[in-house]
């Protein structure tokens, strides 16, 4: 679970993954979650130095599976970097054999869908939740639609986290990028570039939004109350 | 009532900005972004009530639950907050109040 650039201005108040969401944090959410699907055993939370008290207090108070707190780096792929070193020990002798990479800020991943990701991952080495983007058009010069695009409106998706994959690949793919100075987008973006592993998709859920603009704070609430999620 | 303060994006001026959000229990109540000044208040008082019984319900269960996980941590920190507890319900209902009125 990264948490290391939620929120991340000089003079900010609270990383916004700490940010209370009916009665415990943005990140708790996502981290109860996951710690519920069968076959999830250690739970990384990667944040940065100045959040480790409320990292600590998340572990302490609002979770029921410990955490393991580390300290991410400057961007995002390094922080997963240092999560997967975090784990290098147990993925060399086997004991994980896949990784899922969450973002801390999407509280509202289901049950369902990090067990899809998680299934899809093991059968296939490689697997992220996607939405079919049938929404997206593409833009042409001033302002106007382009109308000889290549656009295939039904091969686009986005796509959302957590993203699932074969723990040793994603390790070297990681280690190779760091040396090479690649920096991508999210997990699948590196993994495209370094690995042979067939990355798939499953069906996401447009409720596993991203906490972004001040009312997706609103929107979550909503969605907690409409779902019946309750905080034990 | 408690506030925090994170960086958002503001849905009005389309601005990453620091944002205060107010509290009300469990709720958010309002958020206001100190870049524009946009603010947006949430009318909570329906579902507080609701809430608060749920929050009561579980009160002996979280206790009971920091107990066994780190004891002298509540053992320190419990009549202090048994203390301050009439004072902080006191300012919580005048939150929901004023999401009420305001909104």
């Amino acid at each position: 679970m990264l948490a290391g650039g939620s929120g991340t201005r000089v003079g900010a108040g609270i990383n916004k993954a700490f940010l209370p969401l009916a009665g415990r944090s943005i990140a708790a959410w996502g981290l109860n979650t996951l710690a519920s699907v069968e076959g999830v055993g250690n739970l990384v939370f990667v944040v940065r130095s100045e959040d480790l008290e409320h990292a600590r207090f998340v572990d302490a108070r609002e979770t029921d599976s410990p955490l393991e707190i580390i300290t991410g780096g400057e961007t995002r792929q390094e922080s997963e970097l240092l999560a997967l070193r975090h784990l290098a020990d147990r993925i060399d002798s086997g004991a994980v054999d896949t990784v899922l990479i969450h973002d801390a800020a999407r509280p509202l991943i289901s049950h369902g869908l990090a067990s899809a990701v998680l299934h899809a991952a093991r059968e296939t080495g490689g697997a992220v939740p996607g939405i079919p983007a049938s929404d997206i058009a593409a833009a042409g010069p001033e302002q106007t639609l382009a109308t000889d695009g290549e656009l295939r409106r039904d091969a686009l998706v986005r796509v959302q986290t957590p993203q699932g994959f074969h723990a040793a690949t994603i390790l070297d793919a990681y280690e190779a990028a760091a040396r090479d100075g690649f920096v991508g987008t999210d997990t699948a973006s590196c993994a495209e570039e370094y690995t042979d592993i067939p990355v798939s998709w499953v069906r996401g859920e447009e409720t596993n939004f991203k906490i972004t603009y001040a009312q997706d704070l609103l929107l979550a609430q909503d969605v907690v109350s409409a779902l019946g999620l309750r905080t034990r | 009532m408690s506030v925090e303060e994170s960086y958002l994006r503001c849905t009005a001026c389309d601005q990453e900005a620091e944002h205060v959000v107010v509290y009300a229990g469990r709720f958010v109540s309002q958020i206001q972004c100190t870049g524009c000044g946009a603010v947006t208040r949430l009318d909570v008082s329906e579902d507080y009530l609701p809430d608060l019984r749920q929050r009561i319900s579980s009160k002996p269960r979280r206790l009971m639950r920091r107990l066994r996980r780190d004891p002298g941590q509540l053992a320190t920190s419990l009549p202090v907050r048994t203390l301050s507890k009439p004072g902080r319900m006191a300012q919580e209902f005048r939150t929901v109040w004023r999401s009420r009125r305001d909104s």
